[in-house]
């Protein structure tokens, strides 16, 4: 028997308008009471690792990390994700992070980000210590700090620039390997005569930009000095370098070069047509594994390219590089979680099958890790463990930071070499030009 | 017999079409023909590259216009190695519809109210109308990023379509109610001073009288926020990283574009796929769209 003052208060049963206004007034409060304390309720707040990274050109190195992860997770019991971003769409990305202060509590950083978010990443000195301790030290010392010398995020791995070269075309005219950028120019020059090209990016691409410093260092130029903020661009050794470029271009290069993306030297090598690239080991892998053949012929393109060191310039051998560090957000609820991951990922076990996951792409920065079995299993692969010696990341001589990492995004150095190249600007114009502009960017992040 | 001959002949007679008219049809046929091939080349590219294999695909003394070995290996990989269609195609249809179902229905009221009604800053607030719209995605996306934040410390939209749906409009509304102002400033007022006379309200005239009027310049509106909605690109980048809810925009870029591979025959194939939707919903309402923004234009 249901009387009718069970009725009413029943949550079956039709509510009076009074009950109505209580549990209205009841919800209002307790949302409004939420929105004051910014505090979610608690079922929103299980534990969850979230961690964002850019696609990486080799997919089963992303799912061998995505597995790292997981595995964490199931250690310390806690849920995990990893999200990934096309690689030129990770700034926006993370700038809207930085903004919104929410989001991923790790994250992937480019070079200059460390020192560009420093305000936002979470002080990893002693991560980086032991890390680097227990595997024999760093190959690179600045990558990671931010422009005090505090290490904002983990130096990861870094994507190297050797030459990319077909081998068999060399033999057919009677040539060696070229050790020099002077060979590089020679054998170019006899090379485009018979239709194959050199394919260097003097455009708005990242290799554009690695190899155009590689060049200038080469020579002897510099960006900056070693206190990362005096521009130092405007040097005779510059300007040889920047004539240097024009002389290839002319006589090694096509005009198609001025258009060109990462992608497109790649692709002009794989179809047969360039004799050589500086690029990482990604357009032979995906010769390889997209069975390219040399035109007219049944022969794998992939089996007659071989990789071997940048070559050297007046001042020695130079070469930038593409280095990668992560980084733990401030903003993180799960700070010190995501530096036990970090600590866990740089085991040498977990490091290596990263590496092995990436077809040796993600080259270690760990000194005990650089000489791992995959570079011995290709002899494409013996100049790696080795790169590293003439590596150095983009802010080189200086620390690389949120003013380098703006000059590269507006591609200051591929801007005027392209247009010295095509006679738009004289060598010593073009330095110039460059030097007006990286003083203003480094102005304004000083 | 005779008069079924003659009555045969004077049927041929006349079904024979005059040579002026056949010349008049060739030529404006003919003249047709570079348009329909600059139009459709896009969409004809697209087509071939996704039947390539990779191999034809690297091989640049091959004619990018024409494939020699037909594989469907390029859809498979998208079918078996990503999640184009069992959830980005789904979740890029879903925010569409419902975004532009929202951002129409309060286009419509808006609209009418600034077109019609009469009140102080009436041209102020249309103006205004028009310079949000104006206002670059690139520039809300951040401030639009702690709004998206706000709500989902209490509703968890963050990484789901749903803040899609509910941005989108922010740029979807001004266009709509700017397009819709033009168009409902076309419908004679005095067919509205029927309604009334007759006793309808304000809504009741709107609904019955002046919409049916206006259903070139909705349907118009509809194809505009559709299309818009299903190429956005920005705020799906920013609002989403997880895997499952994203749309095609970003999806497809994040899973076929890695550094400086490009697995053009997927990609290809992704964006024909994705293009058919907006190809099949423009030529159903074709004529709508083309008096829609005609009519809009003059008075």
């Amino acid at each position: 028997m249901v009387t009718p003052y069970e009725k009413t208060t029943s949550l079956a049963g039709p509510a009076s308008r009074r009950s109505f206004l209580r549990s209205s007034l009841a919800t209002s409060a307790g949302v409004a009471g939420m929105l004051l304390a910014k505090t979610p309720p608690a079922m929103g707040q299980d534990r969850e690792l979230r961690l964002i990274t850019f696609s990486h050109f080799v997919p089963t190195s992303d799912e061998e990390l995505k597995r790292q992860l997981e595995e964490f997770g199931q250690m310390a019991g806690v849920k995990v994700r990893m999200d990934r971003v096309a690689h030129l769409q990770l700034p926006a990305v993370l700038a809207s992070e930085v903004q919104g202060q929410k989001g991923h509590d790790l994250t992937s950083l480019w070079v200059g980000m460390p020192d560009l978010y420093k305000k936002h990443l979470v002080n990893l000195d002693d991560l980086v210590e032991k890390v680097g301790r227990r595997a024999g030290g760093l190959t690179d010392n600045i990558v990671g700090r931010d422009g005090e010398g505090h290490y904002r995020a983990m130096p990861w791995f870094f994507i190297s620039f050797p030459i990319a070269i077909r081998t068999d075309l060399i033999a057919e005219i009677g040539e060696t390997m070229p050790d020099t950028w002077e060979d590089v120019r020679r054998i170019g020059m006899q090379l485009k005569a018979k239709g194959h090209p050199v394919g260097i990016q003097l455009s708005h691409s990242e290799d554009a930009n690695h190899i155009l410093r590689g060049i200038i260092w080469s020579w002897g130029g510099k960006l900056v000095e070693a206190d990362g903020k005096t521009v130092a661009v405007n040097s005779p050794e510059t300007v040889e370098a920047y004539k240097f470029i024009k002389a290839l271009y002319t006589d090694a290069m096509e005009e198609e070069v001025l258009a060109w993306d990462d992608r497109n030297n790649n692709v002009c090598l794989n179809s047969g047509k360039c004799s050589m690239i500086l690029n990482p080991i990604s357009a032979y892998n995906s010769a390889r594994t997209d069975n390219a053949l040399i035109p007219g012929t049944e022969r794998p393109v992939h089996q007659v390219i071989n990789h071997i060191m940048p070559p050297a310039g007046p001042a020695g051998r130079h070469m930038s590089a593409a280095y990668n560090t992560i980084g733990v957000w401030k903003f993180s609820q799960n700070q010190e979680l995501a530096k036990e991951f970090l600590d866990f990922h740089f085991q040498k076990d977990q490091q290596e099958k990263h590496l092995t996951a990436s077809e040796g792409y993600n080259q270690p920065l760990m000194r005990a890790f650089s000489m791992h079995p995959i570079y011995a299993s290709n002899s494409k692969y013996y100049f790696a463990p080795y790169i590293g010696w003439y590596t150095h990341a983009p802010g080189w001589p200086g620390t690389p930071n949120a003013a380098s990492e703006t000059v590269w995004r507006q591609f200051i150095i591929p801007d005027t070499a392209a247009e010295c190249a095509t006679d738009r600007l004289t060598a010593e114009q073009a330095v110039k030009k460059a030097e007006m502009q990286m003083k203003r960017l480094y102005r304004r992040h000083s | 017999m005779a008069s079924s001959a003659i009555s045969t002949v004077g049927l041929g007679a006349k079904a024979k079409t005059p040579m002026w008219r056949i010349r008049k049809e060739v030529v404006t046929y003919a003249s047709l023909i570079p348009y329909i091939a600059f139009s459709l080349f896009p969409l004809y590219i697209m087509f071939i590259t996704s039947l390539k294999s990779k191999q034809e695909i690297n091989n640049l003394g091959a004619s990018p216009f024409w494939a020699t070995g037909i594989t469907l290996e390029n859809y498979v990989y998208l079918a078996e190695n990503t999640h184009f269609f069992d959830h980005w195609l789904l979740n890029t249809f879903i925010v569409t519809a419902v975004s532009t179902a929202i951002s129409v229905a309060i286009g419509i009221l808006a609209a009418y109210a600034l077109a019609r009604l009469r009140f102080r800053g009436v041209e102020a607030f249309g103006l205004a109308v028009f310079v949000t719209y104006l206002v670059p995605q690139a520039l809300l996306f951040l401030p639009l990023i702690n709004v998206i934040n706000f709500i989902d410390d209490f509703i968890p939209i963050r990484d789901t379509y749903w803040s899609l749906i509910l941005t989108y409009p922010t740029f979807l509304i001004p266009f709509v109610t700017w397009l819709l102002m033009g168009y409902f400033r076309t419908v004679p007022f005095e067919v509205e001073e029927c309604a009334y006379i007759d006793g309808a309200s304000r809504m009741r005239t709107l609904l019955t009288i002046v919409l049916p009027m206006a259903l070139p310049g909705v349907a118009c509106a509809v194809l505009f926020s559709f299309t818009l909605c299903w190429n956005e690109f920005l705020y799906t980048l920013v609002f989403i990283q997880d895997e499952i809810q994203k749309t095609l925009s970003v999806g497809v870029l994040t899973e076929l574009v890695r550094g400086d591979i490009y697995f053009w025959g997927s990609l290809m194939a992704a964006c024909l796929v994705g293009s058919l939707p907006v190809i099949v919903i423009y030529a159903f309402f074709m004529d709508y769209y083309v008096s829609g923004l005609t009519a809009g234009a003059i008075k």
